[in-house]
C-alpha cells in the first residue's frame, strides 16, 4: 500500500516538475541575464556594445529594473556611487535608443519598448537624476526622460517641478529647465487630464518666475516656458487630445502618489 | 602609460572597443597595445634626464556598421607626461618602459548624441499637422 502511495506521489511530482521545467528555466535565464547588467552597473565593468546591439530588449528590461531599484536611494541620500551607477545605466539606455534610431517618421522601437515596460518608479529615478547635482546624471536623465515620456508617466516630472527648493541651487535651476522641457514633449498630445495639469503647472511657474525675469541664469528656463506655451496652444484645433479623457490603458498616473504637488496631481476619471 | 575611456559619461566605456588608437609622443609614433578596456602606450625612457613630453592620442571609429549617433567618428586628445623616476609606479615593463602613475582619459561621446531622438515621432499620440509644431527645447548643459 505504502509502496503504491510512494510510487503515485513520485509520478505526480515527476509530472509536475516536467510541466514546471521550461518555465523555471526561463525565469532562471532571465534573472541570470539581468545579473550581468546589475553587476556591470554596480562594479563599473564595461557592458560590451554587442550586448546592447544584439538582444537589446533584454538589456532594456534589465536596465529599467536597475533604475526602479535605484529609486529609494536617489530619493533619500544618494552617494556619488549611486549617481555613478545611474550614469552607467542611463548611458547604456541612451546607446540602445541611439542604436535604434528611427528612420523617417517611424517610432524608435527602443523608445516604444521602454514606454511599454517602464514604471513610475523608473521614471521617478530619472526625474531625480534630471535635477541632481551630478552633471553627467542630469544630462543622461534628461535625454532618456525626454525620449520616453508620454501620457502614462508625465505626472512624475510634473510632481518634481512642484518641489519648492529648485531655485535654491544652480543645479536645481538647471534641473527645473530640464524637467520643463521633458513636460513640454507631451504638451501637444496630452490628453484632457494631463493637459489640465500641464496648463496649471505652466501658470504656477509663470507666476513664480515672472518677478525673476532679469536673472541671466533663468534665460533658458523662460525660453522653455515660452516653448511649452506654444506646444500647449498647438491643441487649440478642434478634435485635439486635450478634449479626450486619457484612454484606460494609459492611466498609470492614477496610482501615482505625488510627493510635492499634492491635490494638483489628483486624477479622477468619469 | 595607459589611456582609458572617460567612464563618467556612461557611454565611452561601452563603445571604446569600436575604436583604434594612433598615439604619438612629440610627433613620433609610439607602439600601443590594447589590454581590456585600456590602451597601453609604450613611451620609452632612457633615464638620461627628466623631461615633459606631449602625448597626442587619436582614436578612430572602425565599425561603421554599428556606429550610433552617440559615438564620435574621431576623438583627439593631448596629454602632458613628465618622464622621471618619481613618476613611475612600476618597472614591470623593464627600465626602458616603466609604468607611469598617470592614467589618461578619452571621451568618445559625440555632441550629436546629446539631443532627443524620438520624442516627437510617436504617431500614436501625435496630433495631425505636426509640421507647424515648435520642437521641444532641451537645454544643453555642456
Amino acid at each position: 500500500m505504502n509502496r503504491r502511495v510512494f510510487a503515485a506521489t513520485g509520478l505526480l511530482l515527476a509530472a509536475l516538475l516536467a510541466r514546471q521545467g521550461p518555465a523555471l528555466a526561463q525565469t532562471k535565464e532571465a534573472s541570470d541575464s539581468c545579473r550581468f547588467y546589475q553587476g556591470a552597473v554596480q562594479t563599473g565593468a564595461t557592458i560590451p556594445d554587442k550586448l546592447l546591439t544584439g538582444d537589446w530588449r533584454t538589456a532594456l528590461r534589465c536596465l529599467v529594473s536597475v533604475l526602479e531599484n535605484l529609486k529609494e536611494r536617489v530619493a533619500a541620500r544618494p552617494t556619488p556611487d549611486d549617481w555613478a551607477q545611474f550614469v552607467r545605466t542611463t548611458g547604456a539606455v541612451r546607446i540602445i535608443i541611439a542604436n535604434n534610431e528611427a528612420v523617417g517618421s517611424n517610432v524608435n522601437p527602443a523608445v516604444q519598448f521602454v514606454r511599454t515596460i517602464g514604471t513610475l518608479d523608473a521614471l521617478s529615478t530619472l526625474a531625480f537624476g534630471a535635477r541632481t547635482e551630478d552633471d553627467n546624471s542630469r544630462l543622461n536623465a534628461t535625454l532618456v526622460l525626454g525620449n520616453v515620456i508620454d501620457n502614462q508617466g508625465v505626472c512624475v516630472p510634473i510632481d518634481h517641478l512642484y518641489y519648492k527648493d529648485l531655485d535654491a541651487t544652480a543645479y536645481g535651476v538647471k534641473g527645473r529647465a530640464n524637467l520643463l522641457a521633458v513636460v513640454s514633449v507631451v504638451a501637444p498630445w496630452a490628453y484632457k487630464e494631463n493637459y489640465q495639469k500641464i496648463e496649471a503647472l505652466y501658470k504656477d511657474m509663470r507666476q513664480q518666475l515672472e518677478p525673476l525675469r532679469a536673472r541671466p541664469d533663468l534665460k533658458d528656463t523662460f525660453s522653455i516656458l515660452d516653448n511649452l506655451r506654444k506646444r500647449l496652444d498647438f491643441q487649440q484645433k478642434p478634435g485635439s487630445n486635450k478634449d479626450v479623457s486619457i484612454p484606460k490603458d494609459l492611466r498609470a498616473c492614477q496610482s501615482y502618489r505625488p510627493q510635492w504637488a499634492g491635490d494638483k496631481l489628483k486624477y479622477t476619471f468619469p | 602609460v595607459r589611456i582609458v575611456p572617460d567612464d563618467s559619461d556612461g557611454v565611452s566605456g561601452t563603445v571604446f572597443a569600436n575604436y583604434i588608437p594612433d598615439v604619438s609622443v612629440n610627433g613620433e609614433n609610439m607602439p600601443v597595445l590594447r589590454r581590456g578596456n585600456s590602451v597601453e602606450v609604450y613611451v620609452y625612457y632612457f633615464g638620461s634626464k627628466d623631461r615633459t613630453v606631449t602625448i597626442a592620442a587619436d582614436f578612430y571609429h572602425v565599425r561603421p556598421s554599428i556606429k550610433s549617433p552617440l559615438e564620435k567618428d574621431h576623438a583627439s586628445e593631448q596629454y602632458a607626461l613628465t618622464l622621471n623616476k618619481g613618476n613611475v609606479s612600476s618597472n614591470d615593463g623593464s627600465f626602458d618602459f616603466p609604468e607611469y602613475k598617470e592614467v589618461f582619459r578619452i571621451g568618445l561621446q559625440s555632441d550629436d548624441g546629446k539631443k532627443i531622438l524620438g520624442a516627437d515621432l510617436d504617431k500614436s499620440h501625435q496630433p495631425e499637422g505636426t509640421t507647424d509644431l515648435a520642437p521641444a527645447l532641451f537645454p544643453t548643459e555642456k
